[in-house]
């Protein structure tokens, strides 16, 4: 437990959760701007295309969100020098873990406002509470963790925090591809493309009566369980290169 | 007899198939102030990295406070550690009172520590200030601090003079110095530089291209040295010729050489002429017999080469 309440006394000054305060504060606006000139008329589900919107936002600009806070976690130590410190304090393994508990911390509570934040638009329109309020969380806290992990792994092999930020902007751009190329596996294949891969929402869209329908499939278990698959290997070969190199950083 | 506080045995290291660090068997006792001297890239650093676990070891074992040192119980020896290795760690986002909580956090000590240890460091003034606003020196003097954080019995600190100003290095000296009588600790200290090792530690250990060449007191190492006579006559030439044919030949050096000890021109008039020195009374007797045969004396001088050139000498030796 001390090591994590010191993993987070080293997160001030960080910023980091202003920056996601930031992010949260954006999606909020996006949305607000999304539901103004809403037309009733030409959808048939407002849950469908807030969750579809949402998914959307989280596309764009979490990767870079993502890639940001890892490099934060991660330079924190290489730009003290202070491994050879914490080592003989505390076993590599044990940083590395701390690292990642308290990434998920942040992603959980982020995951946590969006979730409320769906849900609390949805309730505007849609009294009641719905399953797929839960799934969204889901689906955002499992993608975050996937994308989080890979940036902190690419944090911790590079020398230059640059290259996990060109990452982030490649990964933006595949990932909006994955929603619009739905033809090709692309979103199985990224973990930025499990925002789309994961989202039960179908849309159709008719082009000459300007009306979309959106449709609701079963949650897909399957994808989520390969990506935990994922986020597992993801862990476990992030501790094995950390505790391998953490004083070659 | 002391307790050995650090005793490796044979420890070895290689890096990309090169020994950085070849078969080093130290021994540091307690309540000593170890001088580990080498020039850069000998291997004082690696070896500190492997006595704290930073960096496995090829071979060889390491004992540290009379514990064998594996990866299971390596936390657990170093509790009683302090180390300062390469440049100072710091979090340049906390305080320089932030950065020593951290540590006091982890080792379980009790926060009044930091002031304690500040004070020591004199660093108290600086304590709310941004570590990344510190100087180089501020930031070396944090690094000793947290070292020093719940009395460790044992200090390794690796060049920690780097980046002080002379006051600073001076007070660093002291404050090492006092260590051992004042907190019972034992210190390792590492340099390149004899001089800064002479002052603070009698024991030292030499290491050269990863060999420990020399271990031992500093006057066992003073004994190392030899002593030389070097006379300077009216006539050099003639005055070796007298000397090699008289009772006095054994004292000739097998060449004569200049007074840093190195080869020269046994027949130049302006040089000298080097015999191994002689106690008091041969050397009257040796001025007396060159004066009876008609030579001026100009000069007898005893000579004998620094530490710091001795230190010189065998790192090169090893080196070639």
């Amino acid at each position: 437990m001390k090591f994590l309440l010191v993993e987070f006394k080293k997160q001030k000054g960080q910023h980091s959760f202003f920056l996601f305060l930031l992010v949260f504060a954006f999606t909020v606006l996006w949305l607000l701007w999304c539901l103004d000139d809403l037309d009733f008329s030409r959808f048939n589900d407002v849950t469908g295309l807030l969750m579809t919107n949402l998914l959307l936002m989280n596309t764009i600009l979490l990767p870079l969100v993502l890639a940001v806070f890892a490099s934060r976690l991660a330079d924190v130590e290489r730009l003290g020098n202070t491994y050879k410190w914490l080592c003989t304090m505390e076993s590599s393994a044990c940083i590395y873990r701390c690292k990642a508990v308290v990434g998920t911390v942040y992603l959980s509570v982020f995951a946590l406002a969006q979730a409320a934040l769906f849900a609390l638009t949805g309730n505007f329109f849609v009294p009641g509470f719905s399953i797929r309020y839960v799934q969204y969380f889901v689906t955002l806290l499992a993608v975050y963790e996937a994308v989080f992990l890979f940036q902190l792994n690419l944090s911790f092999a590079s020398s230059s925090q640059l290259l996990p930020l060109f990452v982030s902007v490649g990964a933006t751009f595949t990932g909006i591809f994955s929603w619009f190329l739905n033809q090709y596996p692309l979103r199985y294949l990224i973990p930025w493309g499990y925002f789309a891969a994961l989202c039960n929402v179908g849309m159709y869209y008719q082009e000459d009566i300007r009306y979309s329908t959106y449709t609701w499939s079963p949650y897909p278990v399957l994808w989520l369980v390969i990506l935990l698959i994922f986020i597992g290997i993801e862990y476990l070969w992030g501790s094995r290169f950390f505790r391998k190199h953490v004083l070659d950083f | 007899m002391k307790t050995a506080i650090i005793q490796t045995e044979d420890l070895t290291k290689s890096y990309h198939h090169r020994p950085v660090v070849d078969g080093v068997s130290l021994l540091i006792e307690q309540n000593s102030i170890y001088g580990f001297l080498g020039p850069n890239g000998a291997g004082k650093t690696t070896t500190m990295k492997l006595l704290l676990g930073l960096t496995p070891k090829d071979s060889g074992s390491i004992s540290i406070l009379g514990h064998q040192m594996n990866e299971e119980n390596r936390i657990a020896v170093l509790s009683e550690t302090g180390s300062l290795i390469e440049n100072p760690s710091y979090y340049g986002n906390l305080t320089g009172y932030e950065n020593l909580k951290i540590s006091c956090t982890l080792k379980g000590l009790p926060f009044s520590e930091i002031d304690r240890v500040l004070k020591i460091v004199r660093m108290d003034s600086q304590k709310h200030k941004k570590a990344s606003h510190y100087s180089l020196g501020m930031k070396q003097r944090l690094g000793i601090a947290n070292a020093l954080l719940g009395s460790p019995r044992l200090l390794l600190l690796d060049e920690p003079t780097n980046g002080l100003d002379p006051s600073g290095i001076h007070e660093m000296r002291e404050l090492i110095k006092s260590l051992p009588q004042q907190y019972g600790m034992t210190v390792m200290i590492s340099s390149h530089l004899l001089s800064e090792i002479e002052q603070v530690s009698d024991t030292v250990g030499i290491i050269s291209g990863g060999r420990l060449i020399y271990q031992g007191l500093l006057s066992g190492l003073r004994a190392k040295n030899p002593r030389f006579l070097l006379i300077r006559t009216s006539d050099n030439r003639r005055a070796e010729a007298l000397i090699a044919k008289s009772r006095f030949a054994h004292l000739l050096c097998p060449a004569s050489q200049d007074a840093g000890g190195r080869q020269a021109a046994p027949t130049a008039p302006s040089r000298t002429i080097c015999l191994s020195c002689p106690d008091d009374r041969e050397t009257g007797a040796l001025a007396g017999f060159l004066i009876e045969q008609g030579l001026a004396i100009y000069r007898i001088q005893e000579q004998q080469d620094s530490l710091e050139e001795l230190y010189l000498k065998m790192v090169k030796e090893v080196s070639l």
